[in-house]
């Protein structure tokens, strides 16, 4: 049986967004491409991983203001097989004092 | 007996108005309060899923929800699929009231 692991998939969501987002300013004409590319380098990483999975990334960048932001998700599926990646941008493991924004990238792993 | 067997995509309208709805009875006139966000992604999220599986039971479903305080901040999401496009989809909602905006996405990916 083959498993989604966080340990394979987190690695590649903080090379895309570190790529894409280290030391930049958020700006609402940049953002989207920025999410888009994002979500691209990561979906290709993964194709290229060549597993069994139906993939979805979700990409979201909000400017460090200070406002309050909670992402949760529910999900009805095989959780022997099926599973979630969550890599938020600055964490812990990552740190980044110069950070302006905030990244969280979402894989949902989906087996078939 | 059979049940039937939909395609994500031609669910669209029943999801938005599901996700609305829930939403709606989650979120209106709440403040964004940091102790409550977890119950309340939850509770929609599970809401979600239950009334999606009485309608539609031959989908695994995903649903992420996002809540924003509002006090001017910019922010951009999208989701990127790889799956199945006739038969999987997903549809985005979004509520808003004075203190906050809830962004809902619902997945289904065929069974």
């Amino acid at each position: 049986q083959v498993t989604f692991t966080p340990e394979t998939v987190e690695p590649l969501c903080y090379k895309a967004i570190e790529a894409v987002l280290k030391d930049k300013m958020y700006n609402p004409i940049h953002v989207t491409p920025w999410v888009d590319e994002i979500c691209s380098r990561v979906t290709k990483d993964l194709i290229d991983m060549n597993k069994p999975f139906k993939y979805l990334v979700s990409c979201m960048v909000m400017q460090k203001n200070g406002a309050g932001v909670h992402m949760g998700h529910s999900c009805f599926w095989d959780r022997t097989n099926d599973n979630v990646v969550v890599a938020r941008w600055p964490s812990e493991r990552r740190k980044d004092p110069n950070a302006r924004m905030v990244c969280i990238v979402t894989v949902f792993g989906i087996a078939f | 007996m059979d049940s039937e067997h939909f395609e994500f995509p031609a669910l669209s309208e029943t999801v938005t108005n599901v996700a609305m709805k829930v939403m709606f009875q989650v979120l209106e006139s709440k403040r964004y309060t940091p102790s409550k966000t977890a119950e309340w992604t939850d509770m929609i999220g599970n809401r979600i899923i239950d009334q999606m599986r009485a309608i539609a039971p031959n989908f695994k479903y995903i649903v992420n929800v996002c809540l924003v305080q509002k006090v001017g901040a910019g922010m951009h999401c999208e989701t990127l699929s790889y799956w199945d496009a006739k038969t999987d989809g997903m549809v985005q909602t979004k509520y808003e009231n004075e203190s906050l905006t809830c962004l809902c996405t619902v997945i289904g990916v065929s069974i």
